[in-house]
């Protein structure tokens, strides 16, 4: 009966939302209104507090009260009171005159991830994506591969080329190879749009199973 | 010329009818396309058939109900594939809601690989050890939510049981058989054989590519198709060795696992809602063509 309930419910909210696409009108709005309320209770009460504050934090300073099972009867872990108060920090940010001491937590985040953000990026990122673009340009006994190359190395450096914008963009070489890489920049946006498009009808594939076979069972 | 100057001022909503028809009809009047694996997913499928038996993989939920459609048929076939294997997946989730998504995602493949069950064994295609119906805390475990994305995963590097001192359901991790190591050790990342995220947006498999350098895993992503042509990148460095792109890559995994999901289920109308898009970029484009010439021949 519940799962009844929750389907009908969930058709109801599918064609309140696919009514703005006819145009904006009352049954779309509720629908807005209800998602963001949800949401937003969903989010402070299960997630902030059930799945982070209270295993993460209080769970471990007040394991009595908070933790269960053999957890229980754990010793308080009081090296937690640190991040703690940084967050409880961060609640003053409410108060016009203690709100500059909330900067404290932010600087403190700020401050670990640029240090985190730094090493793996470079480590990670940018030196693999560099090492597999140098290329020999010329595969011997094999076309398509020396072809790809090509496209691959000139790509790259015709994008570069694009995005050096300290001087302009102009003249047989430095010009023509910013149009290059204006066209590559181009053909990559095509494959992002046909992607999105892919992913958007995934996502209207998904809707239309579920109102044809859930709630109709026409399928 | 005239009908594409009209078509210039079509309203957008028959367009819209035209794309809602284009997949209703296909998945009303049923058909099938042929369904070619690529190189990406076969690169997942391989990875899993060569684990061996009893290996421990982690899959990371990192996706919330907006991606299910795409990435939820994917994470069922991948399931069914280990569970024959007798892999034993160990999952966790960077995103809140990943957690609900990968017991539901558990609960149908555990019900697939049990309607299989005997005819894969009779066709001699199951492992040795593989069971019909895989337990919680032995064959797989549902870990749960963590905050921290980057830092969380750098410290699944080290120890599984201080993030995760118990699974979602409040079971302690510690006395788990799917944990127990063979020197005794804690359990960390570079304890399980393959590491895949199912991303939808951040804290995905960038977070496990980042700290790359600590558990040093080979790794996997199921992504939404719009994450597609950023993933790529990380398929040419090697640093992913294979990738589910979307639905349709569901589609691809589910064949190669023989498995009739909704991934392969969306193929047919995922076909014709592109060519019905194509057809209309194609008219768009011929009305702006169009009126270009017609204001020329005004001005001439």
């Amino acid at each position: 009966m519940v799962e009844l309930i929750s389907i009908w419910i969930g058709a109801f909210i599918t064609l309140c939302c696919f009514s703005f696409l006819y145009k904006d009108n009352p049954f779309y709005r509720f629908a807005e209104s209800l998602f963001v309320g949800v949401s937003a209770g969903y989010y402070l009460s299960v997630v902030y507090f059930h799945q982070v504050l209270k295993p993460n934090l209080l769970a471990k300073l007040f394991p009595a009260a908070f933790a269960s099972g053999e957890a229980a009867s754990a010793a308080p872990d009081y090296w937690l009171i640190i991040p703690g108060i940084l967050g409880c920090l961060m609640l003053l940010r409410f108060s016009q005159k203690l709100a500059w001491v909330s900067r404290f937590t932010v600087a403190f985040v700020m401050g670990v991830s640029t240090g985190l953000t730094i090493v793996t990026s470079t480590q990670q990122y940018l030196i693999p994506q560099i090492a597999k673009a140098i290329k020999p340009i010329i595969v011997s006994g094999n076309i398509w591969q020396s072809f790809s190359n090509i496209v691959l190395v000139v790509g790259s450096i015709a994008c570069l080329f694009y995005f050096f914008f300290s001087t302009e963009h102009r003249g047989p070489v430095y010009g023509n190879l910013a149009k290059i890489g204006i066209w590559v920049l181009m053909i990559s946006f095509g494959a992002s749009f046909g992607a999105t498009v892919m992913g958007r009808i995934s996502l209207l594939i998904g809707r239309f199973s579920f109102l044809l076979h859930d709630w109709l069972h026409i399928i | 010329m005239d009908i594409f100057l009209k078509l210039k001022n079509l309203d957008r909503r028959w367009v819209y009818l035209c794309v809602a028809l284009s997949v209703i009809l296909p998945m009303v009047f049923k058909f099938e396309l042929p369904i070619y694996p690529g190189a990406a997913v076969k690169g997942i499928y391989n990875k899993i058939e060569s684990l061996e038996p009893g290996s421990r993989v982690f899959l990371s939920f990192d996706f919330d109900p907006a991606a299910e459609p795409e990435l939820g048929p994917g994470a069922i076939a991948i399931f069914v594939h280990m569970f024959r294997r007798n892999i034993k997946p160990i999952v966790g989730c960077n995103w809140p809601v990943g957690n609900e998504i990968a017991e539901k995602c558990i609960t149908q493949a555990k019900e697939i690989h049990k309607n299989t069950f005997e005819k894969y064994n009779k066709e001699n295609k199951l492992v040795k050890g593989c069971k019909i119906d895989p337990e919680n805390g032995k064959d797989y475990v549902i870990l749960g939510y963590k905050p921290g994305g980057i830092i969380h995963v750098k410290n699944l590097c080290t120890d599984f049981m201080g993030p995760y001192p118990q699974d979602k359901d409040g079971n302690p991790t510690d006395n788990m058989e799917i944990f127990k190591t063979a020197n005794g050790k804690r359990f960390s990342m570079n304890d399980v054989a393959l590491i895949i995220s199912y991303t939808a947006g951040t804290n995905g498999i960038e977070a496990f590519i980042s700290n790359e350098m600590f558990h040093k895993r080979p790794m996997a992503a199921g992504c939404t198709s719009v994450n597609i042509p950023r993933f790529t990148t990380y398929l040419q460095t090697g640093q992913l060795v294979g990738m589910i792109g979307g639905l349709p890559g569901a589609a691809e995994y589910e064949s190669l696992v023989d498995h009739k999901g909704e991934g392969r289920a969306g193929m047919s109308p995922q076909s014709i809602a592109h060519l019905v898009i194509m057809i209309f970029i194609i008219l768009g484009n011929l009305a702006f063509i169009a009126e270009n010439r017609k204001m020329h021949k005004k001005k001439a």
